[in-house]
C-alpha cells in the first residue's frame, strides 16, 4: 500500500464513525462485536487488502451458499446467484456504511439476486397468505418437539420439503435465520421490511414447519 | 423484540430448534471451482482499487498546466523570434519591431488574443491611458530583444551608406545616420578619419 493510500485510510475510518453515530443516533442497528468485525474486513478490502476479503468469504461462503440452495432448490442457479452475490458486493465493497451489518447488507444483495434471478427466468412469486386464522388453527407446541423428530431422517426430510413449500418471503426469512444466522432486525434490513412484519413471517414459517414436522411423525408412526 | 420479550424467546427457541432438526446435507458448499471464480474476481477488483482515487483528477490537473504553459512558451517565442529578426535589419527598420512587438504585448496584457489586437489599433484607437500603458509595455518587451537580437550594423557598410546618401543629394538624412553611427560606435569615426591621414 502506497502512502498516500495510507494517509487516506484515517479520513476513511472517520467517515465511518461518522456514519455509525448517525446511524446509532437514528436507534438504527450498528455494528457490534462479531459484526464489526466484519464491517472492519469489508472496509479494508474497500482499501484494497485482498487477505481481509479472502477471511470474510471464508466466514460467510458456507451459510450463503446453504441459503441459496434452500431457497433457490436449483443446483445450477445457486451456484449463479451465489456469484452473482459476491460480484455485487465486490463491485460495492467501497459503498458499504456501517449503518447495517455486514450480514444482513449480505443477505440484502443475495435476496435481491434471488428477485432477479427468478424474474429473468419467468418464475411466478409464491405468495405469502397472511391468513391469522390459519396460523390460530396450527397446534401451539410441536406434539413430540422438532429435536425428537430429528433424530429421524424422514422428520428432516419432511422439514427440508415443508421449507421448500413456504412462500417465498417466509422461506426467505426462516432460512436467514437458520442458515444465514441473522437476528430478527437484521432480516428485517435484508428484505427491506419493518421488525413486525419479519417477526410475523418467521412466526408464520414456524408454525408450518411445526406442522409438517407433526404429521410426518404420525405418518411415521412414532 | 421490544414488544413482547416471552412471546420472542419462544418464537426464536421454536426457530432454533426447527433449525437443528434440519441437519446437514453432505457435500452442502460450493464447488471449488465457484469460490476459484470468486476470489479471482475479488482480486482483480482490489487491484483496480490499488489507484488512488485522487489520481485520476490530479493527472488531469497537471495535463492542463503543462498545456497552458507550453502555450504561453510558444506565444512568447512567436512574438520575440519576428521582433528580432526585423530589428537586425537597417536603421529605420528598428521602430518596426517595436511596434510589432508592441501589439501582441497589449493583447496579452488586455488578456484577448493576439490577432485580434494586431487589427484593433487601425479600428478603433486606445484612450490615451492605455496607449501609454501599452507603449510602456512595448518597450520593456522590446527593448531586451533589440538589444540580445539587433547588433549595429558594419560601420564601414553604413559609413558607404552614408557616403551614398550624401552624393545622391540627401544631406538631412545622412547627417542623422552619421549621427546614429557615432552613437553606435563612438570615436570610431574619428579613428578612422586618422588612420587615413
Amino acid at each position: 500500500m502506497s502512502a498516500t493510500e495510507t494517509a487516506a485510510l484515517p479520513l476513511r475510518a472517520a467517515r465511518r464513525s461518522a456514519v455509525a453515530r448517525r446511524a446509532h443516533t437514528l436507534m438504527l442497528p450498528t455494528v457490534q462485536d462479531d459484526a464489526s468485525e466484519d464491517g472492519q474486513l469489508i472496509c479494508r478490502y474497500a482499501d484494497g487488502d485482498v487477505a481481509a476479503f479472502e477471511r470474510l468469504y471464508e466466514k460467510h461462503r458456507l451459510p450463503l451458499w446453504r441459503f441459496l440452495r434452500r431457497h433457490l432448490r436449483e443446483e445450477a442457479a445457486t451456484a449463479d446467484v451465489f456469484q452473482e452475490t459476491w460480484t455485487r458486493v465486490v463491485a460495492n465493497a467501497d459503498r458499504y456504511r456501517p449503518t447495517a451489518p455486514f450480514g444482513a447488507w449480505l443477505y440484502r444483495i443475495a435476496h435481491h439476486c434471488c428477485v432477479d434471478h427468478w424474474r429473468r427466468s419467468g418464475r411466478t412469486k409464491r405468495r405469502e397468505v397472511a391468513n391469522d386464522d390459519a396460523l390460530a388453527a396450527l397446534p401451539d407446541t410441536v406434539a413430540r418437539g422438532p429435536a425428537e423428530h430429528a433424530m429421524h431422517a424422514q422428520a428432516a426430510e419432511a422439514l427440508h420439503a415443508a421449507v421448500a413449500q413456504l412462500p417465498d418471503e417466509q422461506r426467505a426469512a426462516f432460512l436467514m435465520y437458520a442458515e444465514g444466522g441473522l437476528s430478527l432486525a437484521e432480516i428485517a434490513l435484508a428484505t427491506d421490511v419493518g421488525l413486525e412484519t419479519a417477526k410475523s413471517r418467521l412466526r408464520y414459517a414456524a408454525a408450518k414447519l411445526r406442522l409438517a414436522m407433526t404429521a410426518a411423525g404420525q405418518g411415521d408412526g412414532t | 423484540m421490544t414488544g413482547r420479550p416471552a412471546e420472542d424467546r419462544e418464537l426464536m427457541r421454536e426457530l432454533d430448534a426447527l433449525s437443528r432438526a434440519r441437519g446437514r446435507e453432505p457435500g452442502d458448499a460450493p464447488p471449488a471451482a465457484v469460490d476459484a471464480a470468486v476470489l479471482a474476481r475479488a482480486r482483480a477488483a482490489a487491484g483496480r482499487r490499488r489507484v488512488p482515487a485522487w489520481w485520476i483528477p490530479a493527472t488531469l490537473a497537471a495535463t492542463v498546466v503543462i498545456a497552458f504553459s507550453l502555450m504561453l512558451r510558444v506565444q512568447e517565442d512567436a512574438t520575440t523570434v519576428p521582433a528580432a529578426m526585423e530589428a537586425a535589419g537597417p536603421g529605420e527598420g528598428r521602430a518596426a519591431p517595436a511596434a510589432a512587438a508592441a501589439a501582441p504585448a497589449s493583447a496579452e496584457v488586455a488578456g484577448t488574443p493576439p490577432q485580434v489586437a494586431v487589427q484593433a489599433p487601425s479600428a478603433a484607437p486606445p484612450p490615451p491611458e492605455a496607449a501609454s500603458s501599452q507603449a510602456d509595455v512595448a518597450t520593456l518587451r522590446a527593448a531586451p530583444s533589440a538589444k540580445t537580437a539587433a547588433p549595429p550594423p558594419d560601420p564601414e557598410a553604413w559609413l558607404a551608406k552614408i557616403e551614398a546618401l550624401e552624393a545622391a543629394g540627401r544631406t538631412e538624412e545622412a547627417a542623422a545616420e552619421r549621427e546614429r553611427l557615432e552613437a553606435a560606435y563612438p570615436g570610431w569615426l574619428e579613428q578612422r578619419a586618422r588612420g587615413r591621414d
